[in-house]
């Protein structure tokens, strides 16, 4: 086992070049130089030796225990290398790297901590320990051990000042176990931990930036409590109570993102499914501050303990500079500085909502997170997930590897005899960690994709641990379904579910699940099954899929699986329909004849072939509103069927016929109908169904606004028994629904998001460019003319920044018109919810129970999911929609109105809408 | 955060040997590219399972999105041949991929993804002797995926009507218009190359400069 990042994988220079941001740097550093001699440089070298240090591959090293004797020889070495190097950079890299490696490797803090409290006073051991001593030792010691921990706080500063959170927290951590050692001054760290705390009273502070500031601070005293404490328990109560106090201030925000939901029920706070992650790190420190540190016991072994090293002088100690956290910087660049609500849109989603996260293991298999051992741990398994983003491999290795850096009997492990010693396992932390980050509300940390590929990852190094951990957490998680398991929970785990089986051979044992095919087809486990059934299809094939099933679930009587593979439902393709030779004419014109050396048609030709067949509709019996939505209909569904062999084929046809679909989708009312034939041609096929619709989106064909009307408005006219979940005969909403609808809003978003950029970087350019003129002007003026500072020209933006500005303006208003249509969609849905319902008597709802139920989670997840940018527009969409929201006749509950504006003001945090 | 260990996003040492740009110019290409070739692939694979699982990179909301898929075709008989080139709007999703997806599963089989320089006319279809990958031609073993020891079994006929030539290859459309009164013809094909980076928003762009540098190496 190998870190992989040592010496020698990658051409050497380039290890630190890629993400430092000077990738490419004259031209040198390019894939294809592998050939090439390019030799580390002594700061490289030892930056390397720094960051590998503890590592499995050292020689002799037992996988699953870290030898602290390591330390003290290592130490010296780096000390005197420190105090003789004449390289370049090399004595200003040794303490740095030594902060990274901590702040980049969390598991290893401690033992860093060890190291570094060696390098500050080499004299904290018998010089015998340092190994062999020569003439110049001592002094070299002295000189070399001068300044170190400058160094590092010149790198903590740099983390501050971009605020780079997790750099920080993970440096307090360091300083913190340092103040353990004795080499940091305790009353110096409890004032760095108050300047966190000093930003939960700034005015306006955001949720985001008072929660990782809580962190630092809370973390900090959870390991270096007892330090902290000896120096003023009042200070560290001091902390925990403004910890509370925030953590109070946003406890209302966490109703809307905890897993579940109980719509016509009473939403239970004390959950124990879910945890959210600052109460956790408050209530393990409660206990703590109760018994006065008494048990702090931590986790993880700490080295600079074992080793037993001499105490320090509290004059000796280093005391850490009084710095501040700087604020945040607000980003409006490019944006006219009006104060309209579109100007203010912000680019992008915030965190801006506690982080909740899902439990699926009892706490006799993983511990609880608020004590201090299950806090640390999932700590430092979720900064290891983030950390590790960039390469999952190792990410999943160095997870595996963890026990190596816990205290013996933390995490099992087999002993010589093969049996498992200590109190927890570590594969259900593990997969219960990746999966909770994976579903927390409304975003999750990473593109869910990491947190799949990572467990599979997982999976592929400990097959007979991590396999059985995923089985027993894809139980639990079907088990909450019914149980109030958000539907945006359930589709992403569905959504992970069928990569996993994808990645392991589709082996998962459905016959488990067989019993619950006789509940309602509505019922949360029935939807699930069938979409994870529908996704399994999509990444394989049908048949492969379905005749894995056991057969109560493969019948299609079951409801679960359709009778035959996805096929497009083209109605004119057969030779009875009386339109067959009408749309078979079309398809000739838009295929040609490659081996007859017909041409395809132009779009104009085929325009005026479909006038042809209107006017020829038009004079039948036709009224003239049938015939235009007929020759429509004909035309489109042609189109589709031409496109259907493949997306390929599909956006070959778009592309060579925009001037037809423009024309078709002229007329009032006409975009619409080219997404119920969409629906219609592919009802089998959600995936097809999204694909037209996002390149219908492309192309400008359709508006995203007319995409969200469509999934807000239900059909009662489509006969759906079996159609896949793009049915539209209930009004209710679907994960269809949401993903048509999400991709339509995120469509309006990210066109917003880019027009923001371009303008940003024209007005860059405008400004630099007459920044040079006037530069150049003043030598001129100076010289020839004094007077002309007198008349400045004014200031007029360049054609294309005007450009960018106007089509900025025109996007920003389909955005707000896309959110509004939501909005006023999912209200108009709601108001239906049917009257007398309860959630204690959910085994007895029917699909209005389920479908309404299932409408309100989305309804949630919609207001949080796009928070952000809901926000901006806030007081127009409470305007526009609310006060238009009244409970029509044939409503049955009337409480909606109540319900929505709590769901709404809650998610935006805005003061309750009357 | 990747001074520990080595990102997966960064280009191997796949190549496209018959492109004439200058290495460096190339490295320069692949750091901002959003066009993935895909290895590995089973013959049988469809378009719309690469789809699936590709699009779980994408991100609408930051512009994004997946732009079109270029099925790699046997040059002779025009079918499926376990290449493609998967091409998005940004370059951050084509790393997603890289970090997310190379070495994963897609229809049983492990596939593997590389930055690509982008896809021009013609790499559509395979340059071995038969028609298909060089790659497949030195292969010894039996593999069931690819249609076994590379021989034609019959497959059904998806891409009979590919074509040579200019036009032969869905563009995936541009990003939208910049000004609501564009007319159609803005959306020709003749633009297929601009590229968001290069554009530089110049009203109706015209065809980057250096694209018309990169035909001229053909």
């Amino acid at each position: 086992m190998s870190y992989r990042g040592g010496r020698g994988r990658h051409g050497g220079g380039r290890d630190r070049g890629y993400y430092d941001g000077d990738a490419g740097a004259g031209g040198n550093r390019g894939p294809y130089r592998r050939e090439q001699y390019n030799p580390e440089t002594p700061e490289q070298t030892i930056r390397k030796e720094i960051y590998a240090f503890g590592n499995v591959t050292e020689k002799g090293a037992d996988s699953f225990d870290f030898a602290p004797t390591r330390i003290p020889p290592f130490a010296k070495r780096l000390v005197s290398r420190r105090a003789t190097s004449t390289e370049t950079n090399v004595k200003d890299a040794i303490a740095d790297a030594v902060r990274v490696g901590a702040v980049e490797q969390p598991y290893k803090i401690a033992a860093y901590a060890a190291l570094l409290a060696l390098m500050v006073h080499p004299d904290r051991v018998e010089t015998e320990t340092l190994g062999e001593a020569d003439e110049n030792t001592e002094s070299n010691l002295s000189s070399g051990s001068s300044g170190i921990m400058d160094d590092v706080v010149k790198g903590f500063q740099s983390s501050l000042d971009g605020l780079r959170w997790r750099e920080i927290r993970l440096t307090i951590h360091l300083f913190a176990h340092l103040t353990r050692s004795g080499t940091i001054s305790g009353n110096s760290l409890l004032q760095l931990l108050q300047t966190f705390i000093a930003v939960l009273d700034e005015f306006g502070v955001s949720h985001h930036r008072g929660l990782q500031a809580a962190l630092c601070a809370g973390e900090g005293v959870l390991i270096a409590g007892e330090a902290l404490s000896a120096q003023s328990p009042e200070a560290v109560k001091a902390i925990l109570s403004s910890m509370e106090m925030f953590a109070v201030a946003y406890s209302a925000t966490k109703a809307v993102v905890v897993p579940f939901v109980q719509q016509y029920g009473t939403d239970d706070q004390n959950d124990e499914r879910s945890y959210e992650f600052l109460n956790a790190l408050i209530a393990a420190l409660k206990s703590l501050i109760s018994t006065s540190f008494a048990d702090a016991e931590l986790p993880f072994p700490l080295p600079y303990a074992v080793i037993s090293l001499k105490d320090v002088d509290v004059e000796a100690q280093f005391s850490l500079p009084t710095l501040i956290v700087p604020p945040e910087v607000i980003e409006v660049e490019g944006v006219d500085e009006g104060s309209s609500e579109e100007s203010r849109a912000p680019i992008g989603a915030a965190r801006e909502f506690p982080d909740v996260y899902l439990r699926l293991f009892d706490d006799e298999v993983t511990p609880s997170p608020s004590g201090l051992t299950g806090y640390l741990l999932r700590a430092m398994v979720s900064d290891t997930i983030n950390i590790f983003e960039v390469n999952r491999r190792e990410a999943a290795r160095i997870l595996t590897e963890l026990p190596r850096w816990c205290k013996k009997g933390v995490l099992k492990l087999k002993n010589s005899e093969g049996v498992a010693e200590g109190d927890w396992q570590l594969e259900p932390l593990l997969v219960e960690t990746i999966l909770s980050h994976c579903f927390t509300m409304p975003r999750p940390e990473q593109m869910p994709l990491y947190y799949h590929s990572l467990l599979t990852e997982l999976c592929k190094l400990a097959p007979q641990t991590a396999g059985p951990a995923v089985g027993k957490s894809i139980r639990k998680l079907y088990s909450l379904l019914g149980d109030g398991l958000l539907p945006e929970v359930s589709r992403r785990f569905a959504e992970w579910f069928s990569v996993h089986m994808s990645n392991f051979n589709f082996g998962w044992v459905w016959k488990e699940w067989v019993s619950d095919i006789s509940l309602p087809p509505a019922h949360p486990k029935r939807k699930f099954m069938r979409r994870a059934i529908e996704l399994e299809v999509r990444l394989a094939y049908f048949d492969r899929i379905v005749q894995a099933l056991p057969p109560p679930i493969r019948e299609p009587e079951a409801g679960i699986v359709p009778e035959e593979a996805a096929t497009a439902q083209f109605e004119f393709g057969n030779s009875e329909n009386e339109h067959h030779q009408a749309s078979n004419t079309i398809a000739k014109l838009m295929q040609g004849n490659p081996e007859q050396r017909i041409p395809r048609s132009t779009p104009q030709e085929v325009i005026d072939e479909v006038n042809r067949i209107r006017e020829q509709l038009a004079q039948g019996e036709y009224t003239q509103e049938m015939a235009d939505q007929t020759a429509r209909a004909i035309t489109f569904q042609t189109l589709l069927n031409v496109g259907s062999r493949s997306f390929s084929h599909l956006l070959n046809a778009i592309e060579r016929y925009l001037p037809l679909l423009r024309n078709l989708a002229g007329p009032n009312g006409a975009k619409q109908q080219l997404l119920d034939e969409t629906q219609k041609f592919w009802r089998q096929d959600e995936q097809r169904i999204l694909i037209v619709f996002d390149k219908l989106m492309q192309y400008q064909i359709l508006d995203p606004v007319d995409i969200i009307n469509w999934c807000c408005a239900s059909d009662s006219t489509v006969d759906s028994k079996m159609n896949g979940h793009s049915e539209r005969s209930t009004r209710w909403f679907s994960t269809f629904r949401w993903e048509a609808l999400r991709s339509a809003i995120d469509k309006a978003n990210g066109r917003v998001t880019v027009a923001k950029k371009r303008a940003a970087a024209l007005r860059k350019e405008d400004d630099e460019a007459r920044a040079k003129v006037a530069s150049a002007g003043d030598d001129y003026a100076m010289a020839d003319n004094p007077d002309a500072f007198e008349a400045p020209t004014p200031v007029v933006d360049s054609p294309a920044l005007a450009n960018a500005l106007k089509a900025l303006a025109t996007l920003t208003k389909e955005q707000k018109s896309s959110l509004t249509a939501a909005l006023t969609g999912f209200c108009r849905i709601l108001v239906y919810s049917p009257d007398g319902l309860s959630w204690e008597e959910r085994d007895q709802w029917d699909e209005d129970g389920w479908g309404s139920w299932e409408t309100w989670g989305w309804f949630r997840h919609f207001c949080t999911f796009y928070c952000s940018y809901l926000r901006s527009y806030a007081n127009t969409l409470e305007a526009v929609v609310f006060n238009a929201l009244t409970v029509p006749t044939g409503a049955y509950y009337a409480d909606t109105p109540v319900v929505v504006k709590k769901i709404w003001s809650v998610s935006l945090g805005r003061d309750e809408v009357a | 955060m990747a001074h520990i260990v080595t990102p997966l996003d960064r280009p191997s040492t796949y190549k496209d040997s018959r492109s004439n740009i200058e290495r460096s110019h190339q490295a320069e290409m692949l750091s901002k590219s959003c066009t993935l070739y895909i290895g590995n692939l089973s013959f049988y694979t469809t378009e719309e399972q690469i789809y699936e699982l590709f699009s779980k990179c994408a991100n609408p909301e930051d512009g994004g999105g997946l732009k079109r898929i270029i099925m790699g075709l046997d040059r002779n008989q025009k079918t499926p041949c376990g290449f493609c080139f998967v091409e998005f709007y940004t370059h951050a999703e084509a790393l997603a991929c890289m970090r997310y997806i190379s070495g994963t599963k897609l229809d049983e089989r492990i596939i593997r993804c590389d930055l690509d320089l982008g896809y021009q006319e013609g790499r559509q279809f395979g340059r071995g002797k038969s028609g298909g990958q060089v790659r497949d031609e030195h292969r010894t073993d039996y593999d069931a995926g690819r249609g076994g020891w590379g021989a034609q079994v019959a497959r059904e006929a998806v891409y009979r009507d590919a074509e040579t030539g200019p036009g032969a290859v869905a563009t995936g459309g541009e990003g939208w218009k910049q000004q609501p009164t564009d007319t159609p013809q803005s959306l020709k094909r003749k633009r297929e190359y601009e590229d968001e980076e290069d554009g530089e928003g110049e009203g109706p762009r015209a065809n980057p400069k250096f694209r018309a540098d990169r035909e001229d190496d053909e």
